[in-house]
């Protein structure tokens, strides 16, 4: 029961900033280089993007329709009610969570409409709009959101975190597909498609991690509240485990960065600086897989600040 | 690596405005242990957090655990931290109040507090 909860967290939290960071790569990763896009390699690579945020935003929406019977079940305090449609009802229509959930299913649904083969920029930016929606009404479910203390601040800050998190985490899910089509040859257009999108995925890179260190520090301390707490409780120390886990992707982006990108100035050293990187990315796609594992779990644990409150 | 100095200041900077993401009592009327001269017509209970009325309850036993009937608690639409349980007639004797609370963040807590009404 609880594994499987924490399953569709997983999924759900993986699709949905998958399927926001691939449809903003589409537009953030080729601007303003029209001689690079123009080929058929660039409308090919398009087409599998597309394809991978249409996968994206069904299993978001699949898995935020299997939340709600888990959320039922949790809510009413019997297992039972995961399988009472009328449960399912009163956790839609009565509950804080239920009204932000149908918002959230809606906007699954709009992306999915979107994904629809298109040709239109417009449709493209409307798509990325309804996956920003997507993730930044998940930010208003959960911990952060649902304080008395922190209020909108808390909000604000959870829906920047996240917003922040797709477009790292889940652009690295559409980089890997560049850098997989760049180096297995065959596909001559891709290389230097990559060589244009990488400096524009390190630009946002630095604001993105820059934005997430920040906005994880003041959930953390909004929701450990102590630096003892970090270590002394165990939801503080599956928190470290995720920081932990980000620093590692940081020094792991930045080696990247400062080692690999300046050698494809060359570009007789290309192929083999992106076959490096492509697996360096295939990597921290695995790392950032755990720290979704991770924050599927931490989310159905209470958090540290209570550890004293519930023992009195 | 600078990020563990400046967590540790923004944590105590922070603190203040801890979140709670479970509910708890923070008191109630009558007062959790107390005993009272004449019966109340009510129980409050005050939690430290906002509640989801749809999935939170109270209810009433007598020293010999049996359940006294109640009305359904009631919430203030205002003020979704307060819960209200509106009583029978009670003879003098000693009850127990059971709760169960759904903060708004989906979380479950339940409690419970004796009071005594004097003979």
């Amino acid at each position: 029961m609880n594994e499987a909860w924490v399953a569709a967290r997983f999924v759900h939290f993986a699709a949905t900033l998958a399927a926001f960071g691939t449809a903003a790569f589409r537009l953030y990763a080729f601007a303003g280089s029209a001689p690079a896009t123009a080929g058929p390699g660039s409308a090919a690579l398009d087409r599998e993007l597309v394809r991978l945020m249409t996968v994206a935003a069904l299993l978001s929406l699949l898995s935020a329709l299997a939340i709600v019977p888990f959320t039922a079940a949790e809510m009413a305090g019997s297992a039972a009610a995961a399988g009472d449609p009328g449960v399912w009802w009163t956790v839609l229509s009565r509950t804080a969570f239920g009204h932000v959930w149908c918002w959230h299913i809606g906007f699954a649904a709009l992306l999915l409409a979107l994904c629809a083969p298109h040709r239109q920029r417009w449709q493209s930016a409307a798509a990325m709009l309804a996956a920003l929606l997507l993730v930044a009404s998940l930010g208003l479910t959960g911990h952060a959101a649902m304080d008395m203390g922190g209020g909108w601040n808390h909000a604000i800050n959870q829906m920047a975190h996240l917003t922040a998190a797709g477009l790292w985490l889940g652009g690295l899910l559409p980089l890997g597909v560049l850098l997989h089509r760049a180096t297995r040859g065959g596909d001559a257009d891709c290389v230097p498609l990559a060589r244009v999108a990488l400096p524009h995925f390190s630009q946002m890179g630095y604001a993105a991690v820059a934005l997430l260190a920040i906005t994880g520090t003041v959930n953390s301390a909004m929701l450990v509240g102590s630096f003892g707490a970090l270590f002394g409780t165990p939801y503080g120390r599956l928190l470290a485990v995720k920081i932990g886990l980000f620093l590692a992707m940081v020094a792991l982006a930045l080696v990247n960065r400062f080692r690999l990108v300046p050698r494809m100035r060359e570009l007789a050293a290309t192929p083999a600086a992106l076959r490096v990187l492509y697996r360096s990315v295939l990597v921290e796609q695995a790392l950032g897989l755990a720290i979704l594992a991770v924050v599927a779990v931490l989310g159905t644990w209470p958090p540290a600040i209570e550890a004293g409150m519930a023992m009195q | 690596m600078k990020l563990v100095p400046a967590f540790a200041v923004l944590t105590t900077a922070l603190s203040v405005e801890a979140a709670h993401a479970h509910a708890f009592l923070d008191h109630a009327v009558p007062a959790v242990g107390s005993t009272v001269a004449t019966a109340p017509a009510q129980v409050q209970l005050f939690f430290t957090q906002g509640l989801e009325p749809a999935f939170s309850s109270a209810t009433l036993a007598d020293a010999n655990g049996q359940p006294i009937a109640t009305g359904a608690a009631v919430f203030d639409p205002q003020n979704k931290m307060e819960m209200i349980l509106n009583l029978p007639k009670l003879p003098p004797g000693h009850y127990k109040v059971s709760w169960h609370a759904l903060s708004v963040d989906t979380h479950r807590t339940e409690g419970s507090f004796s009071f005594d009404v004097q003979q």
